[in-house]
């Protein structure tokens, strides 16, 4: 019960922050590399209860053989520490880009359809699929959830970060680079005419 | 028996011409309830919705009642249009992000929840992502959200806090009412034993 209340809570918290778009929540991840790794990266993910999907965009670099997986962990037992159950499925969703180092790759998580759970979380949240969404949903609002990249060096996951819920989507490293590059654009446009 | 007939259905009859001639106000209506969610959760909960539009007029009344919810209201919007009818999920049609004045934190709602959205505005009665992606203008929004509840592929949702993706729904379907039906009836029958008497 004091569990229950804890999450709705922190859930009610995390209605209450994105006021233009009650229905999504954002998550930020900072990818670290485990022990004996050097790779690093970040992604960010979009939970939509109204779509009820949840759409992750990751990059990273540096991994010490091929990508071969993704997957969403829920829920450890303190927020951003200790290990949990494996929430997605074995076989990453469509999108995924497996057999790079380095790189990047968007997917997203059909929540309404079984086949995006991990068997062992539904029976450990179930019996219904709704059961094993909300423990995702109310996991993933109090940051006990993490994501995991796996590789053929280590396949249970090479690449850790937790999910930290953000008020508003930080902005990626791509598009940020795009208006520097256009910045930069302008600026060498005004040299040129002078 | 045949005489009295005669008026009542001339009586009918003048009632049903001036609703032909403009268009008739359609009345849609869904019943919510867990099993009808994705993905189906087993909430014990019950509601009705009725949703009248006026194509003419522009007008959307939205009536909600439910009782025995799990969670307490967060949120209630018409979804649209999901990919096949009466499955799946899409995004939010109507304003976000909730309808205009309907009751938060409650899990029970006996006094049904009635307002008439006035659909020929953007502000107030859509969600603006969604007339973005229909067309851009609220009237060819609400040609969208209009053809797409016809086509069965548009849902009520009421989002709870033990429930954030939705703990009741139900797919709006159009009802034939009692009164116009029956009063249809009478005329083709007044008409019926017109013409047989005509005939002799």
């Amino acid at each position: 019960m004091m569990r229950l209340s804890a999450a709705l809570a922190a859930a009610t918290l995390a209605w209450a922050a994105p006021a233009a778009h009650a229905h999504e929540f954002y998550y930020q991840v900072d990818l670290a590399g485990v022990a004996g790794s050097a790779a690093n990266g970040s992604a960010q993910l979009l939970l939509d209860l109204d779509l009820v999907t949840l759409d992750l965009d990751a990059n990273f670099t540096g991994l010490s053989g091929p990508s071969t997986s993704v997957h969403i962990h829920c829920c450890t037992a303190v927020p951003f520490a200790g290990d949990a159950l494996r929430a997605s499925a074995p076989a990453a969703p469509p999108g995924f880009t497996p057999g790079l180092l380095h790189g990047s790759f968007a997917v997203s998580f059909d929540l309404t359809d079984p086949a995006t759970y991990d068997p062992g979380f539904v029976a450990a949240h179930g019996p219904l699929l709704s059961d094993a969404l909300n423990a995702l949903i109310f996991g993933l609002a109090d940051g006990r959830a993490y994501l995991t990249i796996g590789s053929s060096a280590q396949p249970a996951g090479e690449l850790r970060g937790a999910l930290v819920p953000v008020a508003a989507p930080v902005p990626e490293p791509a598009t940020a680079l795009l208006g520097l590059a256009g910045l930069a654009g302008l600026a060498l446009a005004a040299s040129r005419r002078r | 028996m045949r005489q009295a007939l005669i008026p009542a259905a001339l009586a009918a009859a003048a009632l049903i011409s001036p609703n032909l001639a403009h268009a008739i106000p359609v009345t849609y209506y869904a019943k919510l309830s867990g099993p009808n969610e994705a993905p189906a959760n087993a909430s014990p909960a019950l509601g009705y919705a009725e949703v009248v539009i006026d194509v003419a007029a522009s007008t959307m009344e939205v009536i909600v009642s439910f009782r025995n919810l799990v969670g307490t209201t967060t949120a209630s919007h018409i979804h649209c249009c999901t990919g096949n009818a009466g499955a799946g999920t899409a995004g939010v049609a109507t304003v976000t992000p909730s309808f205009t004045g309907f009751p938060n934190g409650v899990s029970s709602l006996v006094v049904p929840y009635d307002r008439t959205f006035n659909m020929a505005v953007v502000a107030g009665s859509f969600n603006t992502a969604y007339v973005n992606s229909n067309g851009g203008t609220a009237a060819s929004a609400f040609t969208a959200l209009v053809n797409g509840i016809n086509a069965g592929k548009a849902y009520l949702n009421i989002h709870t806090t033990s429930f954030p993706g939705g703990e009741i729904r139900g797919f709006l379907a159009p009802v034939p009412e009692a009164g116009t039906a029956g009063m249809l009836a009478t005329g083709l029958l007044a008409i019926a034993l017109g013409s047989r008497r005509r005939a002799r």
